[in-house]
């Protein structure tokens, strides 16, 4: 092997474990904690990159005097350090929980050593693959190439491992890439043979591999309190860690009625991360369905008896079990292979069809009518406190209730339910969301919908055709019957709205009653209860700076982070994150001058950022396309990273039209931004091949020429900045990741791609006068 | 020749017997007063807490009042964090429990509205310390842990503080504890996601329940369930967190 290409694998692999090792520990850090702070500690993780072009601008001349063995030994230690970190993390020293970081002064210390831990491979990796650069600058085309088609083949490879293995061997297994990469790098034969004693901590950690030390807040970690408690299946997937447990006491009636006297079964209990994720509806599905027919979501079926049932995202089917024992033909439609397969040997029944997809693929690929629409209760029990405030949900957007409305038979009803939170957000929110998809249907809501109440969960049953006085007896006597209270019906008396169940505050019932009316706009209230559009589908993101007046009053300031925390760690992570790149970027100002660096800072910064958004935006609009998350992220990040390793590889030999190629790429990105949905929506129908040959066509162009950019740019400046400029671009690259979700929350997606061609045009008026 | 008196002056300094006396005296009023103060350091910061979290915040109940300033609530929580015992907020207590914030205890007990001859249910025993204040106002208590661990620590606790009217068991708490019941009251002290039948059944008529409703970790809207001449009603009252750093409105 020529040294090279030897160099090239060395990078490439390297840079595919980084990114291996980034997705494996998010799901491990997701699974021990919550994914906000999991997203939180890889951000600061990976400011690794930023910080080692800050530690090769201080030292770069010692650095490279010794690059022979410097090289293999940064590559040695960064595969020692994947392999180990995650062991190290779940010691009592280190072992944070992300309950108790603002509750006990030493949590916060846990976590910034934990941060810390995880910094050290992704530094050591990121050494290794900037030294190289500034090593070999005339390489770069063919360097950098190596480093994104590694990065784009390691999360192709972080995917395809967690299908075979659980999640606390999978870090062993990726450290060897960077041990092998070492071995290539040492030279000599005996070197050689001496480090591939690194091998043996990598071989430790996938035979004798940590214990994931789960916080004792996570539900699954109380669910396996309680005596008799055992996990009878455990699976991997890029979906999650999906884990049954058997208990005697986990049993299924979300609000269940009062009136209910029998007793409710013990049920075997689905957790995905550790979090609750669903019941394994039985065999039995009558004596399920029973109990779900005395909570609020029997609604649909007192009023009326439909023949075709549609459930989305229907998990592990609790609710197709229910339609079924209500003999219905139902069609159940889920995501996840392993909820699809619980369904499958659980509810065998001729009358079920269970679909593999994601539900808003199905909805705009199947024309298929029908009876009842059914999407399962919103959200974990009594809310998520802003757990979820950051998931991309495009079930409950206008356009998605728009779908459902038009997949309705003449006589259809689409039912959803949600837990009657407080302050009240969800169901407010629901409410405006159906008011404004009917109005857009040109029906009147307050005519076509009807909800009934129990002690803790709300069912909103929204009907094609206007509710009859037929509907509004049944409702009446559904409600008697369970001891349920009817919140919006024709002609309902206010004081039925309190029959069963007083509200400590009732201003939510002139709350819903305005949320009905036209005029909701002007509706002032504390949360933003303003329905998802596709463009920005955060369903559970309410917060607004009058609600942390609203939430201060209510429960006090020091718990306003428990109730809207995805979003505030987000924020803290921004913040955090900035700081640091800012020390990180000026640090080395003091070594190599200040003088004439705008324009690398702002060339540098603006690909970093501009890629990294464009990144996001493309995965979430392919999302939909392809109907599957993870497929979508995996192909999107692949093909970007390997297209853009195109473009990389030649860049040099295309010096002479950089400039050309700058200003073609914010034109690309703006032209994308509002090509992209009417193309997808055009072409959904298609097949899957098809689908994926179109995002294969429509990312190729763009991609490749944003890989052209980095390589030429470090051509043409001074080799003492280049370890400079490869700090910025990770500085800024990380960023620009919790910038591009506050900005898809505050503003949408299309705001994202807006502000990803400004970052290209700032890299483009960067270049301004140089030839 | 007889012997002159001569006139002691007023400001002539006592005996020495004198100052022995007096000194002793005063050693002895110093012991004496040193005997009546009390010797548990955290008095005062129970009284506080009364006064500053519970009185202030609208507990009125006298009976309540006296039970909570006579709990002795530090014992009631891992020695590492006995200091921050009376603060404003609930404790972790290990199993992922909590030992609860004490107004909301003080408020949860009031509104069960107990006399001194009833019966109570509490599900939940976790630490033991809601079990200790209901056990200072009612006849007897009668308290259910799932958490074998946790009930069996609190079983020790509460018997070695001698709250002997208290009686514990390690046991799913759906099924309430049915030899004992009807009940007067019922407190559910952790949030759940369904009421359990069981508990509605063994619920006294004109009894009184008190449920959190709502996500263990985010925010729970306390529920009061009352039976009447069979039938249920409920009514929300007020959101509280159960979670590690939770204030009270």
């Amino acid at each position: 092997m020529s040294g090279d290409m030897r160099l090239n694998t060395a990078i490439g692999l390297v840079s595919a474990a980084v990114v291996a090792f980034q997705i494996c520990l998010m799901q491990i850090l997701s699974i021990v904690q919550w994914h906000h702070y999991a997203a939180m500690v890889i951000a600061l993780a990976l400011l690794g990159f930023g910080a080692s072009g800050t530690c090769i601008t201080l030292m770069q001349e010692r650095l490279l005097r010794g690059y022979a063995y410097l090289l293999p030994a940064f590559l040695l230690s960064c595969g020692a350090g994947m392999a180990f970190c995650v062991g190290i993390a779940m010691t009592p020293l280190v072992r944070f929980d992300a309950m108790l970081v603002l509750a006990r002064p030493e949590s916060s210390w846990r976590l910034t050593l934990t941060c810390l831990v995880f910094f050290t491979p992704f530094f050591l990796g990121a050494m290794a693959i900037g030294l190289a650069f500034v090593r070999h600058v005339r390489a770069i085309g063919k360097l950098y190439c190596s480093n994104l088609v590694g990065s784009g083949l390691g999360s192709l490879l972080a995917v395809a491992l967690t299908w075979g293995f659980l999640p606390e061997r999978i870090p062993g297994l990726i450290a060897i890439l960077p041990i092998l990469a070492g071995i290539i790098m040492c030279g000599t034969p005996r070197r050689a043979a001496a480090a591939c004693l690194a091998l043996v901590p990598a071989a430790w950690a996938v035979l004798y591999p940590p214990g994931l030390a789960m916080s004792e807040f996570k539900a699954l970690s109380r669910a396996l309190e309680m005596p008799g408690s055992t996990i009878v299946s455990t699976r991997n997937s890029p979906y999650g860690l999906m884990q049954i447990v058997s208990s005697p006491s986990l049993r299924f009636a979300p609000g269940v009625s009062l009136e209910r006297q029998a007793l409710l079964p013990a049920t075997p209990t689905v957790f995905k991360n550790g979090d609750w994720f669903g019941p394994v509806p039985r065999l039995d599905a009558r004596a399920r369905a029973d109990i779900l027919d005395s909570t609020t979501t029997g609604l649909p079926y007192a009023l009326g008896e439909p023949h075709r049932v549609l459930v989305l995202d229907a998990g592990t089917g609790a609710d197709a079990a229910q339609a079924i024992s209500h003999g219905a033909e139902v069609w159940a439609v889920e995501q996840n292979p392993f909820a699809v397969d619980i369904m499958r040997d659980n509810l065998e029944s001729s009358r079920l069809r269970v679909l593999n997809t994601g539900s808003r693929t199905f909805l705009m690929r199947y024309p298929a009518r029908f009876d009842l629409i059914v999407i399962p209760m919103i959200d974990a029990f009594g809310g998520t406190g802003g757990l979820h405030a950051l998931s991309e949900n495009y079930l409950l957007t206008t356009e998605a209730f728009c779908q459902m409305w038009n997949r309705l038979s003449p006589r259809g009803l689409l039912s959803v339910s949600c837990w009657m939170d407080y302050p009240p957000r969800a169901s407010l929110k629901l409410l405006a969301t159906l008011a404004e998809v009917l109005e857009r249907s040109g029906v009147d809501p307050r005519s076509h919908i009807v909800a009934v109440r129990s002690w803790g969960t709300l069912t909103i049953a929204a009907q094609r055709k206007p509710i009859t006085p037929g509907d509004v007896e049944r409702t009446g006597r559904f409600c008697d019957a369970l001891g349920f209270d009817p919140v919006l019906l024709p002609g309902l008396e206010p004081s039925r709205r309190e029959g069963f169940h007083a509200l400590q505050d009732a201003s939510w019932f002139d709350d819903v009653d305005a949320v009905l009316s036209p005029k909701r706009q002007d509706m002032p209230y504390g949360f933003d209860i303003r329905p998802a559009t596709d463009d920005r589908p955060y369903f559970s993101q309410f917060l607004t700076r009058k609600s942390l007046a609203r939430l201060n009053s209510l429960y006090g300031i020091r718990a306003i982070p428990f109730f809207e925390i995805s979003y505030l760690v987000l924020i803290a992570t921004a913040l955090q994150i900035t700081a640091l790149a800012f020390v990180l970027i000026v640090l080395p100002l003091m070594k190599i001058g200040r003088s004439g660096k705008t324009r690398t800072l702002l060339y540098f910064g603006g690909i970093g950022v501009g890629y990294m958004l464009i990144e996001m935006v493309l995965i979430q609009r392919f999302v939909l396309y392809l109907g599957n998350l993870v497929y979508a992220a995996t192909a999107v990040i692949g093909a970007m990273l390997i297209f853009s390793g195109a473009g990389s590889y030649v860049s040099l030999r295309l010096r002479s039209v950089s400039r050309s190629i700058l200003a073609v790429i914010p034109c690309l990105v703006l032209a994308g931004a509002f090509a992209l949905p009417p193309l997808l929506h055009g072409t959904i129908s298609l097949p899957l091949a098809a689908r994926v040959g179109i995002m294969l066509l429509f990312i190729a162009p763009p991609a490749f020429l944003m890989g052209m950019p980095f390589a030429q740019g470090i051509s043409t400046i001074g080799e003492d900045q280049v370890p400079w400029a490869w700090g910025v671009n990770g500085c800024l690259s990380v960023v620009s990741t919790p910038l591009a979700t506050i900005i898809a929350v505050e503003l949408g997606f299309a705001w994202v791609m807006i502000f990803a061609a400004c970052a290209y045009g700032v890299t483009f008026l960067s270049t301004a006068g140089r030839h | 020749m007889p012997r002159e008196s001569v006139p002691v002056p007023a400001a002539v300094a006592p005996p020495l017997e004198c100052l022995i006396i007096t000194g002793m005296l005063a050693l002895l009023g110093m012991l004496m007063v040193l005997a009546a103060a009390p010797a548990d350091p955290f008095v005062r910061p129970r009284e506080e807490m009364v006064l500053t979290q519970i009185t202030r915040r609208g507990v009125r109940d006298e009976a309540v009042l006296a039970a909570m300033r006579s709990v002795p609530r530090h014992l009631f929580v891992p020695e590492r964090i006995r200091g921050s015992a009376y603060e404003d907020r609930p404790l972790p207590i290990g199993h992922g429990q909590t030992i609860s914030q004490p107004y909301i205890v003080a408020y949860m007990t009031e509104l069960l509205r107990l006399t001194p001859d009833a019966k109570v249910l509490e599900v939940g025993t976790g630490s033991g310390y809601q079990a200790a204040v209901l056990a200072r106002i009612a006849r007897e208590v009668y308290t259910v842990e799932i958490v074998p661990e946790l009930g069996r620590q609190a079983q020790g606790r509460l018997r070695t503080l001698g709250y002997g009217t208290v009686h514990a068991m390690v046991s799913d708490g759906y099924h309430g504890w049915e030899q004992h019941a009807p009940y007067d009251a019922i407190m559910v002290t952790a949030a759940v996601e369904y009421i359990p039948p069981p508990l509605i059944a063994q619920l006294k008529d004109g009894g009184r329940m008190i449920v959190p409703v709502g996500s263990p970790f985010v925010a729970q809207m306390l529920m009061l369930v009352e039976k009447k001449d069979g039938k249920v009603r409920t009514s929300s009252l007020l959101p509280v967190r159960f979670v590690p750093l939770t204030r009270g409105p």
